[in-house]
């Protein structure tokens, strides 16, 4: 099977490249789910069945999901995705194009080890919540420096935490469950940052906040401002990639408080619709952002991959192409 | 508005449809008719 997803691998980046691409993905073709295959990968943490998915505003996901079952560890040879890097980087390369990682960011880690019962075999293994956090960053920090060493240089984390905290209903459940949401944008902050500390400077790491993708289903809505102040004031990123294609994300007022000199690519274009948009309504919207981020800060992209988990959303390949082609002319057009 | 383009690249956020042949092998991995086997860049692992 793995013989299959090279030979596809090798196919969509090089249609990646001739679509115009600078950077290309692996488009996460050997993943289940955008998230879970990477925590799997870690020493301590099992693959097991929650008994109920992830509640999405229509549908239910299957009920994959990890736990604990020893302490925290990473093994550049057992984690699949290095090897896997260095395998699109190869691709890459001979397409002209650089390679991009994505991985889910530490702090959904830790929410996916605190989801519900999940929680449960923590005190198995760890004394106190700031020993697991502590062992969190470590392997997320060698892990990153692995996929440096492999020869990354653009690593994007990937991050429904703050995507879930702006959703008054989310926050209301999670207060119900003994969390205190205020603490848990510290925890998901210090996670993210303690991990990206201290990495080599000429590794750029981006992050992409989402609401969920499921199968053009969404799980939150919300808009930024409950987060902004920490998130986009004292995450230590270099780039926001930040839904913007439904009401659903809010307005723009929130990006005012992206700190030092920090980008937001505007995901105003829907990956979850084979609908394309029109494209002066695209541009209109840049220019509203504007008023809150410099037009040098700000970028353009889809809100979010076309596949989050293997069942994709509700679009064919052609869509897919279509949508980045729109993507690329508006950027030509309003940064070319 | 080069330096922009210049810092960020043109660049999807990640994830593409699973081609067909994609979907076939998972559902024969899946059935045991078939296995993975790794051929990374220097070695093969089982």
């Amino acid at each position: 099977m793995h013989a299959v997803e090279d030979s596809e691998i090798k196919k969509l980046v090089q249609k990646e490249a001739q679509a115009g691409l600078d950077y290309v993905t692996d488009g996460e073709l050997r993943r289940s789910y955008w998230h879970l295959d990477f925590f799997w990968g870690f020493g301590g943490v099992k693959h097991v069945h929650y008994g109920e998915g992830y509640l999405f505003a229509h549908e239910e996901t299957r009920d994959d999901t990890a736990i604990l079952n020893g302490k925290l560890s990473f093994d550049a040879t057992k984690h699949p995705f290095i090897n896997d890097f260095k395998f699109l980087k190869e691709t890459a390369e001979e397409n002209g194009a650089q390679a991009k990682v994505t991985i889910p960011a530490p702090a959904q880690f830790y929410a996916e080890l605190v989801r519900g019962s999940n929680s449960k075999t923590i005190r198995d293994f760890y004394g106190t919540d700031e020993e697991l956090f502590s062992d969190i960053i470590k392997v997320y920090h060698q892990a990153i420096l692995a996929f440096y060493q492999a020869g990354a240089r653009l690593l994007q984390i990937d991050d429904c935490t703050w995507g879930m905290l702006v959703d008054k209903k989310f926050w209301q459940t999670m207060v119900g469950a003994g969390f205190d949401p205020e603490k848990l944008k510290d925890i998901y902050l210090d996670l993210n940052n303690g991990a990206i500390a201290d990495l080599p400077s000429d590794l750029t790491v981006n992050t992409h906040i989402c609401r969920g993708n499921y199968h053009s289903d969404w799980a939150a809505q919300g808009g930024y401002d409950s987060v902004a102040d920490k998130l986009f004031g004292k995450e230590n990123v270099s780039t926001y990639f930040l839904e913007y294609d439904s009401e659903r994300a809010g307005g723009f007022e929130p990006l005012a408080k992206v700190s030092g000199d920090k980008n937001v690519v505007l995901g105003l274009i829907t990956s979850k619709s084979p609908i394309l948009e029109d494209r002066q309504l695209i541009i209109n919207r840049i220019h509203q952002a504007e008023k809150y981020l410099p037009l040098d800060r700000l970028w353009l992209s889809t809100q979010c991959g076309f596949a989050s988990t293997e069942e994709g959303n509700k679009l064919t390949e052609a869509d897919e192409w279509k949508k980045l082609a729109l993507v690329k002319s508006i950027i030509e057009e309003v940064w070319g | 508005m080069t330096l922009v383009k210049n810092k960020i690249g043109f660049q999807h956020v990640g994830s593409f449809l699973r081609p067909q042949a994609i979907k076939v092998a998972k559902k024969k991995f899946a059935d045991g008719e078939i296995s993975y086997v790794i051929c990374t860049l220097s070695r093969t692992v089982k």
